[in-house]
């Protein structure tokens, strides 16, 4: 349930993707009603989208350039059309991520996802008090980790996200060795966010400033012991690094001319969410900066209209947001994603300035 | 209660781990330490270690890697120029046959109240 765009190393070193990511949020149904899910999932959530639809989507992005489909929800293992979709992308020569709670992680669904998935993502909050506290399941962690070894039966690269607060943080070190002993090629540390559920349930759990800096140590301490076999992502973006390249988050005052690169290399990440709303980079962006809605227009057709209208909205929002970031009282580290997923609900004054190179 | 130093020191990371959780790195010297890794990072190392320094009694933080030397230059002027409070930089020549690598250390710390030192 991650917006994994930035492929941020310990250290901050942050940029677009090497390959262009479509993420699929299929459905909003889930067994679990996790306390820091941004997206608002549960068992009694259903927005749905027909697995047809997706496909659909899968094809003009793979036609824009669009490289790998990261298939997250709700709980993708319960969304019937998966296999589908997958299928699809596999078909089209797509790499793909499924981001799971590892409920459902079964020796013959394992199988059965074998060819079609690259890496299998699973969420993991903290040894298993803290794990089931906040996925609001007893069961939750005993079923995630009696589904590793179906994963590793079945040969799927997987990997753990964690996502980080002010009461599990220092339980990193567990965290990494529990990932790392059980065979993980990636530990990926997001900060929570507090939007969706987290912002009702968990405001008092963000991770302040100095928590922040303590895990970006860690997080190299952690890489500088598990490097060799297992990476270690932190989403967090290191203030100077942003001054000195604020392409980082697309916030470069010069915009490449579309005719010479693909949609794919002009926005690194689209999100397709389950009411067919297509928008930039992360779940609960503003529709006001939305690719299309997939209920008046094919993504494909759409992004003609939005090169010349909503990308120059998007990028000056980037750019407000680079300020923002970049101010000289701005905090040393910052999560992207959430500030401007935020800042894009801002009502107020938008310029749009074109100020394509060439 | 036993003494700080009869107590099992466990790993560097645990260590390091310990230091944060219970305030042995005040907020100053956490905001530098971010700003060297993240120097560190940008430069292109991709190995470095970041432990307490003066195991069992701590008394400061250690960054310690391996550069190229036609690294270490800007990455000394970088480090000096945005850390006021530095303990100490040890540059050392890591040997055949590697004659242009040298292992970086940077601590920050207790020693630095007293005022930096540089050791090249």
């Amino acid at each position: 349930m991650l917006n994994s765009d930035l492929t941020t190393v310990p250290g901050g070193a942050s940029g677009p993707a090497r390959k262009a990511i479509l993420q699929i949020h299929p459905s909003l149904r889930c067994n679990l009603s996790c306390g820091h899910c941004y997206s608002g999932s549960g068992p009694t959530a259903r927005t749905e989208l027909d697995a047809a639809t997706v496909c659909q989507v899968i094809s003009d992005a793979a036609a824009m350039g669009y490289e790998v489909v990261s298939v997250s929800g709700g709980e993708p293992l319960m969304y019937s059309g998966l296999e589908e979709i997958l299928t699809h992308a596999r078909s089209l020569g797509l790499r793909a991520t499924v981001t799971t709670n590892g409920f459902f992680t079964g020796q013959e669904r394992m199988n059965r996802l074998r060819e079609l998935v690259d890496v299998l993502a699973i969420s993991l909050d903290g040894p298993p008090e803290i794990h089931n506290e906040i996925r609001g399941s007893a069961r939750a962690f005993e079923r995630l980790e009696a589904g590793l070894e179906n994963v590793r039966q079945a040969g799927i690269p997987f990997g753990f996200i964690h996502t980080l607060t002010r009461r599990n943080w220092e339980h990193l070190l567990w965290v990494a060795e529990f990932a790392a002993g059980n065979g993980s090629s990636l530990l990926q540390i997001h900060p929570l966010e507090l939007t969706g559920r987290a912002g009702n349930q968990m405001i008092e759990d963000a991770p302040e400033d100095d928590v922040l800096a303590k895990v970006y140590l860690l997080a190299f301490a952690l890489e500088s012991k598990y490097g060799d076999t297992m990476k270690v992502q932190l989403d967090l973006l290191y203030r100077d690094h942003l001054r000195e390249e604020p392409g980082l988050i697309y916030a470069a005052e010069s915009i490449d001319d579309p005719d010479e690169i693909s949609p794919a290399q002009s926005l690194g990440l689209i999100v397709l969410e389950p009411d067919g709303m297509v928008v930039p980079v992360s779940f609960g962006f503003s529709r006001r900066y939305k690719l299309c809605d997939l209920k008046e227009q094919r993504l494909a057709d759409a992004w003609p209209d939005y090169l010349t209208n909503g990308y120059l909205l998007f990028r000056s929002l980037c750019r407000r947001v680079w300020d923002e970031l970049c101010a000289p009282d701005a905090p040393l580290l910052s999560n992207w994603h959430e500030v401007i997923v935020s800042r894009s609900h801002v009502t107020g004054v938008i310029s749009m300035t074109n100020s394509r190179a060439g | 209660m036993a003494d700080q130093k009869d107590k099992p020191q466990g790993s560097i990371e645990e260590a390091l781990m310990r230091e944060l959780r219970f305030g042995g790195i005040d907020k100053d010297n956490l905001k530098e330490l971010v700003g060297i890794v993240a120097g560190f990072h940008k430069a292109g190392l991709k190995k470095f270690k970041v432990f307490p320094k003066g195991i069992p009694v701590v008394d400061g933080v250690r960054i310690s890697g391996l550069v190229e030397a036609s690294d270490a230059n800007r990455i000394l002027g970088e480090i000096l120029s945005k850390t006021p409070r530095l303990a100490a930089v040890v540059a050392f020549p890591y040997g055949i046959p590697w004659p242009e690598i040298f292992r970086l250390n940077i601590d920050i710390g207790a020693a630095a109240e007293n005022g930096p030192i540089s050791q090249f």
